[in-house]
């Protein structure tokens, strides 16, 4: 480097450029100028801190989400395909071999979604749901379903279907609305 | 008393019926005792319970499903934990063997899709905790004992795993309302004591012994009933079949001690036995018979 004596004045000015880190978070309140500098405070100087006020509490960002999205959508798939089936098993009172046959598709397309969470220490809920709901169609014909415990499936795999990442909380609301519908939810233990 | 099996034509007194702890229990029993259940709970419009039956519930099946639960991940199989329970438990313990997993045979395909469903079932089972009681039951439960271990003996350890706690409440520790609700039905109480205690030897079991004991006792400080082992624990069934007292049936599995107690609270015992041949049974006064038939 060669050694200029002189002021600077006539020197032309040349414009500083912050060294770019990556960041592996979003901020909003001006700490990310200056990566690795514990201050006792903000270093904001107010206008990001009123902006940062302003970021609305949002949903988990994506990669925080346990499930990923594309299992998701598989669930849902199935979901939507048990729903399809059940709602043939409801309207086809006329009609035992469309009833049996659409009860046979309800306990394939939970086997199969049974086989998508099958021991994943992840989705335990959902796979004990799924197991419930399994239980729950393990009859010979759809006669022996009630119309209030056919109601019951029904909303608990619409909920399912609404939602799919579900936690311990939501699986005890979905198993009590069972268990008030008149399900025998836990039949397969005795 | 006697008890005469029902027939499909019976009516009952009243449109609401009590569920005694044992009836919870019945619902993980079986399909042939859950078919009776069933038919008997259709004869009324309106089920109750207590809150002091979520302990008892908590006691017995949420300790059971900890049991095998535990059993299954040790020896990772169905069949392993069911020969376990047939040949390796004492029979002092023949109580462990409750659980049959009928229906996972059905649907499992291997034994180790059979376990994970059997962990799955369990595991749901525990979470679900003593709320099943209030699913069993339309809202509100008895809560006259305000017994608070109902609501919080099931918790959550650190690694995520759910246990039921046994009770240990203590009377330095009031946590609930047994020695108010004690005062409260005092009366009550002392004519259930006065009715064990006119009983023949031949009628009187362990457990009637033992209420009238505590009934006595706390007759005299009411207060001993908050310690659990000591007290309540050793009047449980009593405690609720006072709290049923607002309800005309009784639905129970403990016949020898609810004959007694429903005799005393004027109520329609509906006994349904472990064994299907004798269908549902209900508590009939003979004497009353008697007379009524002379009338006739």
């Amino acid at each position: 480097m060669k050694w200029e004596d002189g002021t600077g004045g006539d020197v032309a000015f040349q414009r500083q450029v912050t060294a770019q880190v990556p960041l592996e978070y979003e901020s909003v309140s001006g700490d990310r100028w200056a990566p690795g500098i514990e201050t006792l405070g903000c270093r904001c100087t107010g206008e990001a801190k009123r902006r940062s006020a302003t970021v609305a509490p949002t949903k988990p960002s994506v990669s925080a989400r346990r499930v990923p999205d594309r299992a998701l959508r598989r669930r849902r798939l199935y979901l939507k395909a048990c729903l399809d089936d059940l709602e043939r098993v409801r309207n086809a009172v006329d009609d035992p071999i469309l009833r049996g046959n659409s009860l046979a598709d309800v306990k394939n397309h939970l086997q199969q979604l049974w086989e998508l969470v099958e021991g994943d220490p992840q989705s335990e809920a959902f796979e004990e749901m799924v197991n419930v709901l399994q239980i729950a169609f393990c009859i010979e014909s759809a006669e022996i379903l009630t119309p209030r415990q056919l109601e019951g499936l029904w909303s608990v795999l619409v909920e399912m279907h609404h939602d799919p990442e579900i936690d311990d909380e939501a699986a005890n609301d979905l198993t009590r609305e069972l268990m008030r519908s008149g399900v025998d939810v836990f039949r397969e233990i005795g | 008393m006697s008890f005469v099996k029902l027939d499909d034509g019976h009516r009952p007194d009243s449109s609401e019926v009590f569920l005694d702890t044992s009836i919870h229990c019945c619902f993980h029993k079986g399909e042939t005792l859950g078919l009776r259940l069933r038919w008997l709970l259709r004869l009324f419009f309106w089920r109750g319970s207590s809150t002091y039956s979520m302990t008892e519930y908590g006691n017995v099946i949420l300790a059971t499903a900890q049991y095998y639960l535990r059993k299954l991940r040790e020896l990772k199989s169905v069949a392993r934990v069911q020969e376990h329970l047939a040949h390796v438990l004492p029979p002092q313990h023949h109580e462990r063997r409750t659980w049959a997993f009928s229906l996972i045979q059905t649907l499992g395909r291997t034994e180790e899709e059979r376990t994970l469903r059997a962990v799955a079932s369990l595991r749901r089972l525990l979470k679900l905790g003593t709320s099943a009681v209030e699913a069993h039951c339309d809202p509100p439960l008895a809560d006259g004992t305000r017994c608070h271990w109902g609501k919080t003996g099931l918790q959550r350890r650190r690694d995520g795993e759910y246990i039921w706690k046994t009770p240990n409440c203590r009377s330095t520790n009031k946590a609930c309302n047994v020695d108010g609700f004690f005062v409260d039905h005092r009366e009550t109480f002392e004519s259930i004591k006065k009715e064990i205690d006119g009983l023949d030897v031949d009628l009187l079991t362990d457990e009637l012994r033992q209420f009238s004991r505590v009934i006595g006792d706390a007759l005299a400080a009411p207060s001993i009933l908050l310690d659990y082992n000591r007290g309540c624990k050793l009047l449980a069934d009593a405690l609720i079949a006072v709290d049923s007292k607002d309800f005309r049936s009784f639905a129970t599995q403990n016949y020898k001690e609810s004959q007694v107690l429903t005799k005393v609270l004027g109520q329609r015992c509906y006994y349904l036995p472990n064994n299907p041949e004798h269908g549902v049974a209900i508590l009939e006064d003979d004497a009353a018979n008697a007379a009524e038939s002379r009338g006739a």
